[in-house]
């Protein structure tokens, strides 16, 4: 028997997707501006410096659009990790994504209606989404208009922190991305989570179902 | 004054005899009346009281010239110029007031004194008329070269090349300023061409922030070849420096042009490489900090590799129970 979850509305996708799009354009164009070399250019400075300001403008815009969303749509709510056996919960998630996912054991916690992250996302979501994109925002909006930014800071010139935290906060969200995008191979199929957020349906199959669909690994899980 | 920078003289009546009459001169001129700086400040100071000497102001700035005859007594005194007396240079009619009208426009170039010494040699003088010659400055002013020698840009009264021990920014500041007394002053661009005036900022729309850039960068560092040694050859827009990567990026020019005193240091500090230059500014691609850039790509790697095992690894117990059904 399957469950069926209307876990992502709408606005969600839209944010969901047009963020990961503008993420690894400026990914590509953020790299190629670091490791900017005249003979070998991933992409020409000038294009990548362009196409980085306008996806960085979009994206913060975006962020923006997420915050509201969530305030208005009570969304927040999943990110809020519940204190009362979160360890618990949370090494349980882990022994899953390290043993047990290759068993092709259950999902130790399933996603509801009021909960739809396992405390593993929860805390990453929450420090991407709430601490690692905020310090990324900020101080990309430095780097594109420097002169806001302290004409010293440690005896240098006042940029450099921006800059620094920038790349470290864009290095951590790159690997975010990374992992987060693997972790969406773990439902049902590979493929499966991926439909769900392009549906907006999380579907929860039973066990006997997902071996008759011939599943290649665990059910459930990131998204 | 004509361009006479690297030549013997290229004025009007300037011709051998007139070089011996200004070396004679020159000699005299420690007994001059108006041989010291301060004398002659005493009209050519701005703000002066002109009026004591019976001098009409009007004579002071030639507008259709684009001549200033005042002098900064501040400014002069800390060029490289500032400890000579006036009459060390201005030989010919300038040793009574009123000046000898029929020598006005007799300077002595450059070379009368920078040649043969340390200086003219550093300088190389002959590779700088060599340059100025093929520079847009030369090239695209054929009607009017007349109006352009090395004194349109370089004010002798203001010319301070002590570069090592001036700060960057104000490096920056002195140079810029050359090029924008004409480049942003249509009515200095055309004292000294028949060209149409190009506005800066439409001419650099491509450039982004190019404020930023104005108040960071010299204009010389995209507008001449990047050579060992600076060059006066100043490009054409078209020949000019177009691609971002030749100062962002690790072998930036900057770090033998602008910053090249500084490189002489170190070129890494608190993990940065070309670190010199964090003082003023912080280039994308230049002032990579090489420490974070090893240890990122390690943890990359290293995540890399542990998504691909972790993946490999479901790939096969799924195979391998799909065998057993």
């Amino acid at each position: 028997m399957t469950q069926r979850l209307y876990l992502y509305p709408g606005w969600l996708r839209l944010w969901h997707w047009s963020n990961a799009f503008l993420f690894a354009v400026l990914i590509v164009t953020g790299l190629s501006m670091h490791y900017a070399d005249l003979d070998s250019p991933l992409v020409p400075f000038n294009v990548a410096i362009t196409v980085h300001n306008i996806a960085g403008f979009i994206l913060s815009a975006l962020y923006l659009f997420f915050i509201a969303g969530n305030l208005v749509k009570g969304n927040w709510r999943h990110y809020v990790p519940v204190f009362n056996g979160f360890m618990g919960r949370a090494i349980a998630q882990a022994r899953f994504y390290l043993f047990e996912i290759y068993r092709g054991g259950p999902h130790p916690i399933q996603p509801t209606m009021r909960q739809k992250f396992n405390p593993l996302q929860q805390i990453t979501y929450l420090g991407v989404m709430y601490f690692l994109m905020p310090i990324l925002v900020v101080t990309g909006l430095f780097l594109q208009f420097p002169t806001l930014a302290p004409d010293k800071i440690l005896g240098a010139g006042g940029i450099w922190p921006m800059a620094v935290a920038h790349s470290v906060g864009a290095f951590f969200l790159s690997i975010f991305m990374m992992a987060h995008i693997y972790l969406a191979t773990t439902g049902d199929t590979v493929t499966a989570l991926f439909k769900h957020m392009a549906t907006g349906w999380h579907e929860i199959h039973d066990a006997a179902e997902v071996e008759s669909q011939g599943a290649t690994d665990s059910p459930r899980g990131d998204s | 004054m004509k361009w006479k920078w690297f030549a013997v003289s290229l004025g009007v009546g300037w011709c051998a005899s007139g070089m011996g009459a200004a070396q004679a001169l020159r000699s005299d001129a420690q007994t001059d009346t108006l041989h010291l700086a301060q004398d002659c400040l005493q009209c050519h100071a701005p703000g002066a009281d002109l009026s004591r000497f019976g001098v009409d102001p009007t004579l002071m700035v030639d507008s259709a010239k684009q001549v200033d005859h005042r002098i900064d007594p501040r400014l002069f005194a800390q060029s490289n110029h500032g400890t000579l007396a006036c009459r060390i240079c201005h030989i010919v009619g300038k040793e009574v007031y009123p000046h000898r009208k029929e020598v006005e426009g007799n300077f002595l170039a450059c070379t009368y004194c920078h040649d043969g010494d340390s200086l003219s040699t550093a300088l190389d003088f002959a590779g700088i008329e060599e340059q100025f010659k093929a520079s847009v400055h030369w090239q695209k002013n054929e009607r009017t070269r007349a109006n352009f020698d090395c004194y349109t840009c370089h004010d002798p009264h203001v010319f301070d090349r002590t570069e090592e021990t001036t700060a960057v920014p104000e490096v920056i500041r002195r140079d810029n300023t050359v090029c924008l007394n004409c480049h942003d002053n249509p009515a200095n661009f055309e004292a000294v061409t028949d060209r149409e005036f190009p506005y800066i900022r439409v001419t650099h729309e491509w450039l982004p922030n190019a404020e930023l850039h104005w108040d960071h960068v010299r204009c010389v560092e995209c507008h001449t070849p990047h050579t060992e040694r600076f060059s006066h050859k100043i490009l054409a827009k078209e020949e000019s420096e177009h691609l971002c990567a030749a100062c962002h990026s690790k072998d930036s020019i900057l770090a033998t042009t602008l910053y090249k005193h500084q490189f002489r240091e170190s070129r890494r500090r608190r993990g940065f490489i070309n670190a010199a230059i964090l003082g003023d500014a912080y280039v994308i691609g230049m002032t990579r900090n090489a420490v974070l850039d090893r240890w990122s790509l390690r943890i990359l790697w290293l995540v890399l590799i542990g998504l691909c095992v972790h993946g490999g690894l479901r790939a096969l117990v799924a195979a391998k129970r799909r065998s057993r059904r």
